[in-house]
């Protein structure tokens, strides 16, 4: 494999032409620059309109940058003499899910849904089967493969709409806000969906998120603030300083936000923790005496 | 007596029909006043039904719903028995003509005003609102009640005030409001009819943890300034701890457990095979008593846990002075 990243974002803005202004346009966008590596686990953060569902679409060209580049596996999507079979090979490389599966069901039996893409494609139909049916099974439903997706529970859906978008074997998928609707059960099946895609298969997983738990388990943080990137490493660094986070509107796992608050208390820790079960361990060593 | 109560209500969607489904079974579940309940349960287990019995936007297929002791759905006729046995009671001489009056114009009016009196702020409120500004957006509902002028705009500064909006925000469109406030501007709409009852369907769905926290610090100062009774249906059990008395869990369209929160949260198992699940903070403090440090039961909140803990590094610390 060379060194070329898989997403190579620089210096990219962009702007929302104001509703009823005359030509009037906002920047949400002021000048991103951001490499993802492939394989990589990457939870983005941010405030309500920092323009991490802005970015999310630009990157998979449903919407078009002012200025700046975006290159996927080194081609430049950007390039206005991209023909239309460019950009389709491109869409293939990265899929999206939103937060509302119900907004992308086109199909009313959930194994016609996964299908939907791979049919798009053109392939075979053998071929269109075994994808799906690997699809369904990497996302534990096949036991659902023949159930109107009108039927399912929300979770259940957003493993539909993820397995729709894996049967177009996509190297990276871009997820925003994939279980804000979910219940605490859908919330879990669906960040072990992400999990196992991304260390079983290698897909890079970009998980817009508003929720802290779920950006601790990712590899990487990015913190969005006005359009800009406010920090970005792993979620031990990020969330090492909960005054800040706070500052951006954004909050620490409940295990950080216990960890700073038991320091200043003078219990004494190394190094700082984002994960339940590193959290546990830090805690039986700082505490020491236990069984 | 309970504010708010449900006596064996039961509600089938499409009934004698194939597409028949029965969302409620035989629930019976009381909301006493000045208390905040947290609703819980899994998706399909009848939550968005019981706050549509609540407050008359459903009537029950079976059973009765209660509103201060008296049935929303009360029959004139009911009201006319009820009316005529208290006038005995009292040995008060009424004319029956009189009373027949009385009981039409007293279910007339609960039919119009349970939806004042039990308001529901529904998710994502904010796609519903619609006027120029949003002092106008406010003014809706208390408009709709037949208030004074004067009255309407004293309740607007009460409420824009409660849920942190400003004048200039009051003057703007809605649609030129960030997410956050959208939000804080539709909620206003339902206080500034001033209900008895205050139900909110995920109230803080979609929004940053400095959004979410500033819509909840909102119910907390609105229900201590006005003393009502509050239902909060979410997913999210941190917020349920942080911010509820009292939590009710349904599943399968049946009261699975109503009771306070160190009760209910107290069953953990009981929570998961339901699909639901405790904040982690108590999951963290369970890992941790099983780890063998003698942790306390009944912790929901980052603070509880810190107290914990450093009672327990206190007490190791102690031992390792005596040896």
């Amino acid at each position: 494999m060379d060194g070329t990243p898989l997403i190579a974002i620089d210096n990219l803005t962009f702007s929302y032409r104001e509703s009823g202004g005359q030509g009037t346009t906002r920047e949400v966008l002021h000048g991103i620059t951001l490499d993802v590596q492939r394989g990589e686990h990457v939870a983005v953060l941010g405030h309500n309109g920092s323009g991490k569902s802005t970015l999310a679409k630009l990157l998979n060209l449903i919407l078009e940058p002012d200025s700046g580049t975006i290159r996927i596996d080194g081609i430049e999507i950007t390039d206005p003499d991209l023909s239309d079979a460019d950009i389709l090979t491109l869409r293939k490389k990265i899929g999206m899910v939103f937060q509302n599966p119900d907004n992308q069901m086109v199909a009313t039996i959930a194994e016609e849904e996964v299908a939907f893409g791979p049919e798009n494609l053109g392939l075979p139909s053998s071929e269109i089967r075994e994808r799906v049916d690997a699809a369904m099974d990497a996302v534990g439903m096949t036991a659902f493969a023949k159930k109107e997706t009108a039927r399912l529970s929300g979770g259940q859906k957003q493993r539909i709409a993820i397995a729709g978008i894996l049967a177009m074997e996509p190297e990276c998928i871009v997820l925003d806000e994939p279980t804000s609707m979910l219940d605490p059960q859908g919330r879990k099946d669906v960040m072990k969906v992400i999990e196992t895609l991304n260390r079983e298969r290698g897909v890079t997983i970009v998980h817009i998120t508003h929720d802290m738990n779920e950006a601790a388990r990712a590899g990487r943080v990015i913190i969005l603030n006005d359009g800009r990137i406010e920090m970005d490493g792993t979620p031990e660094e990020v969330f090492s300083d909960p005054d800040r986070l706070e500052t951006l509107r954004l909050s620490v796992p409940q295990c950080t936000a216990l960890m700073h608050a038991l320091k200043k208390e003078g219990l004494n820790f190394e190094g700082p923790v984002a994960r339940p079960e590193d959290c546990i361990e830090a805690l039986c060593r700082a505490l020491g005496g236990g069984r | 007596m309970a504010k708010l109560e449900l006596r064996n209500a039961g509600f089938i969607y499409n009934p004698g029909t194939e597409f028949q489904s029965v969302a409620l079974e035989d629930v019976s579940v009381a909301f006493e006043e000045n208390a905040v309940t947290g609703i819980i349960g899994h998706t399909g287990s009848g939550k968005s039904t019981l706050v549509q019995l609540l407050n008359g936007l459903l009537t029950p297929t079976s059973g009765q719903v209660f509103l201060d002791g008296r049935d929303i759905h009360e029959t004139k006729k009911d009201r006319y028995a009820a009316l005529l046995s208290e006038a005995e009671r009292s040995g008060e001489k009424v004319r029956r003509h009189t009373l027949k009056k009385q009981a039409a114009s007293d279910c007339k009016a609960m039919k119009r005003n349970i939806c004042f009196r039990v308001g529901l702020v529904m998710q994502y409120p904010e796609a519903q609102l619609f006027e120029e500004t949003v002092r106008k957006d406010i003014a809706f509902g208390p408009a709709n009640m037949g208030l004074s002028r004067e009255e309407i705009d004293a309740r607007i500064e009460k409420v824009a005030r409660l849920v942190g909006l400003n004048e200039r925000q009051l003057n703007k469109s809605p649609f030129d409001l960030s997410g956050g406030q959208k939000r804080r501007a539709a909620i206003a709409g339902v206080l500034a009819m001033e209900p008895d009852v205050l139900i909110l369907d995920e109230p803080a769905a979609g929004l940053d943890p400095k959004g979410r926290e500033t819509v909840f610090d909102c119910i907390r100062r609105y229900r201590e300034e006005c003393r009502t009774t509050v239902l909060i249906v979410s997913h999210s059990m941190e917020d349920m701890a942080a911010y509820c008395d009292r939590v009710l869990v349904l599943a399968g369209g049946r009261v699975l457990m109503h009771g306070t929160r160190e009760e209910v949260f107290g069953q953990i198992s009981g929570l998961e095979t339901h699909g639901l699940d405790v904040p982690e903070i108590t999951h963290l403090m369970n890992m941790l008593r099983g780890r063998g440090y003698p942790v306390p039961d009944g912790i929901y909140t980052v603070e509880d846990a810190v107290k914990a803990v450093m009672e327990i590094a206190h007490s190791v610390s102690g031992k390792g002075a005596d040896t």
